[in-house]
């Protein structure tokens, strides 16, 4: 494919006119419905009623200081971040390992390797967490820090895989072969040269990570037990006896994250356009 | 410029930077998943097909397994319908910094936790919620309609919770669409419908199916907004299964449960990928 076949589809015959007006006030409005009930706790965090509300009545911080000072919240948003710091260290390391072996290993069953380190995207999370809970409740990982990594290691890894491997796929192996000549042994390459050359994508993977071992609720529900609750069990049975505002405060931690990644991402994506022109 | 594998590790190599990751799926996923279907056919210590059998004889289970597979058909036929103008028009848009920005506006929810975007749809949907508030003042109802707790509600929630796992593949495959052979067609006088008939839509597939099965899949074994936006009367397979463990404790029959929507899943999984042929989406 040549430089000059991308570009817009319309430039080249297929032409809209006025349906491109049309076009046009239906994604404002797709885009409204995609993020209005995205962000929508933000506001709402802020109100001065007792109740959830929107748009928000009053503006007051009072819901802020409640949710930071009291233990109900604090305890679960700190035992949600330790889970998911943990998470992310450990996916990290095994999924950039399988990345490794799968994009440049050759051996029989990569494929089926490949989609079995993947499926549990696939596999409703329901069952997952149900399945595990019999042989958590057997080796008395119920409950336990443990337990949660591991858990959320399984279905943060996927997106691991997928990302890293994409990265590596695109690799200049020649810079690896460069530094083979100069002396280096395989693991100096490893450190020195591969890793900080996949940067990027091992930062993207990561906050992939964070956040969805943030977010899980299924697994957590199941295999958490009955002393410590993560962040969205709380903001769950919140739901189910009373609605006070507090969980819109603990909601903008979610909201907040979601803007930090996007940010994050669009600020790696031009260091490395610029670091690609570097080299012309 | 040397891209990508061809360095090959060894046999060895592979196996020892595989082999962490494939112990803990294996003994933490795979086994316990397998482990369903035996669990499953046990009934007082006995061998017995009886949880099967009660499944498909007491009618409300198969109602609720009809519903299921009707909430999520039909909230794959819309984000099909709303996603895939969405995907072409952020495919066509020239300026690349506010394409990066709209796309972002369409992953952003993906990150936004669903629990949170879930309950954000009950706000909207309460009798005084701004929704009805909305509609009274333009005359087009009297009284506050009761979205809560019903289908409908439902399907809203949940087209707004996958949407983006639609337009996403569908965006991927559009942007990567080689643009001469609209040129082509075009040159050879086809005009704007035969276009789309023959040659995008046809090269689009490959995202469509990615993202029709994945969105259908998720449908089936969603809990968290079946949950939170219908209650026990919009039950669906995954609230059933939550139902049957921690209400009522019969683990055997959730079992039971949970391996025929295990193997559901895993049967689309294998015909998707015959039909559509997803290893071609693969370079992600």
């Amino acid at each position: 494919m040549t430089e000059s076949s991308k570009g817009k589809i319309m430039d080249y015959g297929f032409k809209l006119g006025y349906g491109k007006i049309l076009l046009g006030l239906f994604a404002s409005f797709m885009f409204a419905f995609l993020i209005i009930p995205s962000i929508m706790a933000l506001p709402m965090s802020f109100t001065d009623t007792t109740f959830l509300v929107f748009p928000p009545e009053g503006f007051s911080l009072k819901w802020y200081q409640m949710v930071l000072t009291d233990e109900k919240w604090t305890l679960p948003i700190i035992f949600s971040l330790k889970i998911a710091a943990i998470t992310t260290l450990l996916t990290l390391v095994l999924g950039t390992m399988a990345s490794l072996a799968l994009v440049r290993g050759n051996f029989p069953g990569k494929k089926i390797l490949n989609i079995f380190f993947i499926s549990p995207i696939l596999v409703p999370v329901i069952i997952t967490a149900f399945a595990v809970y019999g042989i958590y409740a057997k080796l008395h990982l119920i409950g336990t820090m443990l337990g949660m990594v591991l858990a959320h290691t399984i279905l943060c890894v996927p997106f691991v895989i997928l990302i890293i491997t994409a990265n590596l796929y695109r690799f200049d192996v020649s810079l690896e072969m460069a530094a083979r000549n100069i002396g280096a042994n395989a693991f100096k390459t490893l450190i020195y040269i591969t890793i900080p050359l996949i940067k990027p994508g091992i930062i993207t993977a990561g906050i992939f990570c964070f956040i969805t071992s943030l977010d899980d609720l299924i697994l957590a529900m199941f295999l958490v037990g009955t002393k410590r609750i993560t962040l969205p069990i709380r903001i769950y049975s919140q739901l189910q006896f009373r609605i006070d505002p507090g969980v819109a405060v603990a909601s903008t931690i979610f909201i907040v994250a979601a803007v930090a990644v996007v940010v994050i991402l669009a600020f790696l994506r031009r260091e490395r356009i610029n670091v690609a022109t570097v080299g012309e | 410029m040397a891209i990508g594998s061809t360095k090959r590790y060894s046999l060895l190599q592979s196996l020892l930077l595989c082999s962490p990751l494939l112990l803990l799926l294996t003994v933490f996923y795979l086994y316990p998943l397998l482990n369903l279907l035996p669990a499953s056919l046990y009934s007082d210590g006995k061998f017995s097909l009886e949880h099967y059998q009660h499944f498909f004889t007491v009618s409300l289970y198969p109602k609720i397994l009809i519903r299921t597979i009707r909430i999520s058909v039909f909230v794959t036929i819309i984000c099909f319908v709303l996603g895939y103008p969405l995907a072409f028009f952020l495919a066509e848009i020239k300026n690349s910094k506010i394409a990066g920005l709209l796309l972002a506006c369409v992953v952003f929810p993906l990150w936004t936790s669903t629990l949170v975007r879930t309950y954000s749809w009950v706000v909207l949907f309460q009798e005084h919620g701004i929704i009805n508030r909305f509609l009274i003042s333009v005359h087009l109802i009297n009284e506050p309609l009761r979205f809560l707790y019903r289908e409908f509600a439902v399907l809203i929630g949940m087209v707004h919770v996958l949407l983006p796992l639609m337009i996403l593949p569908i965006y991927s495959v559009l942007k990567n669409l080689d643009r001469n052979l609209i040129w082509a067609a075009r040159n050879l006088g086809a005009n704007n419908f035969w276009i789309f008939i023959m040659i995008i839509f046809p090269l689009s597939l490959p995202g469509v199916g990615a993202g029709v099965m994945f969105v259908f899949i998720l449908a089936l074994g969603f809990y968290i907004t079946p949950a939170i936006l219908g209650g026990p009367q919009a039950m669906m397979i995954a609230t059933l299964i939550d139902h049957q463990i921690n209400r009522l404790l019969n683990w055997d029959f959730a079992a039971a449960i949970a391996f025929m929507l295990l193997l559901t899943t895993v049967v689309i999984i294998i015909a998707f990928n015959k039909i559509v042929g997803l290893d071609k989406l693969y370079s992600d």
